[in-house]
């Protein structure tokens, strides 16, 4: 793995905010109705797209995700769930949440993610895709909400 | 082309001195105004809450709800569960993110202070067990749209 500590270099400021998108499919706990599933391994639930516009190789993409989970629980054990944040079809980030429950019942939880994008053109100026997405390894786990997804672009 | 997203104002509340215990009624953690000046305006909210649980001799379940409101509306919310065992302790956080692209609800004047607020209101909270905030930021953006 590559260590970006995004520092200024010399006397050049690298950081002015010049575009924000947002996906937010649903923005308060319980707003799904029904809840979507988070589909188990090998599968992935796609929950939100963001579509933003880049025009220069320089630019940097500083995306930031949330998401509520709920699992159901019938006993007391752990699930681990898989968020993935892909630019097209490329995998750029990754993160895994493990929910708890010390007997059966509902536990809700909140995960976040956020991931700097530096490399978010290959080519002449255009849309840029980013799909957030999510596997559990127990078919227990489902969203009702919220789901938020930002990209702001950093020329 | 237009670009949607120039950082034009920023306001802020944070807290890491007094937790704020949380029993059967909602507690209202930070409240702040931005001011805004054009109908186009989003407003980038971003929250994180430190809180912890002391658990009696039984084990359980505590669920709480953190909201977002907008001059008293609820525009967002998130829940977060603790389950501990008996006589366990836990530390969590709960982050919010959310974009609220109608500041000044269809009307109002320009330019006009809009109300934040920040609040936790518990779902469940079994007798015996002592719930706290530890710790808060809530962080409220003005992106304006822009035309290049």
């Amino acid at each position: 793995m590559t260590e970006n500590n995004g520092s200024q270099q010399g006397f050049i400021e690298k950081g002015i905010l010049t575009d924000f998108q947002v996906s937010e499919p649903a923005s308060t706990f319980g707003s799904i109705v029904p809840p979507v599933s988070i589909a188990s391994n090998p599968n992935f639930s796609n929950l939100a797209t963001v579509s933003i516009e880049i025009d220069d190789l320089t630019d940097k993409v500083w995306l930031n995700a949330s998401v509520g989970l709920v699992a159901q629980f019938s006993n007391a054990h752990t699930v681990d769930v898989t968020l993935q944040i892909l630019r097209g079809t490329t995998l750029i980030y990754q993160t895994v949440k493990s929910l708890s429950s010390t007997s059966s019942g509902t536990v809700r939880d909140t995960v976040y993610l956020e991931h700097v994008d530096t490399t978010p053109l290959t080519g002449s100026p255009s849309a840029v895709n980013y799909t957030l997405r999510a596997q559990a390894n127990d078919s227990i786990v489902t969203t009702s909400g919220p789901i938020t997804f930002t990209a702001a672009e950093i020329e | 082309m237009v670009e949607k997203g120039i950082l034009t104002g920023f306001s802020f509340r944070e807290s890491f001195i007094t937790p704020l215990f949380i029993i059967n009624t909602p507690v209202l953690l930070a409240e702040m105004n931005l001011r805004i000046d054009d109908a186009e305006d989003r407003v980038w909210l971003n929250g994180m809450v430190n809180w912890a649980v002391v658990a009696p001799e039984a084990a359980g379940t505590v669920d709480l709800l953190f909201e977002i409101l907008r001059e008293n509306t609820l525009i967002y919310s998130i829940a977060q569960s603790a389950s501990y065992y008996p006589g366990g302790v836990l530390l969590l956080n709960a982050q919010l993110q959310h974009v609220d692209d109608n500041p000044l609800a269809g009307g109002g004047v320009i330019p006009a202070p809009v109300r934040y607020q920040l609040r936790v209101t518990p779902l469940s909270v079994p007798s015996g067990v002592q719930v706290a905030t530890v710790s808060q930021a809530f962080v409220a953006s003005e992106l304006k749209a822009t035309e290049l």
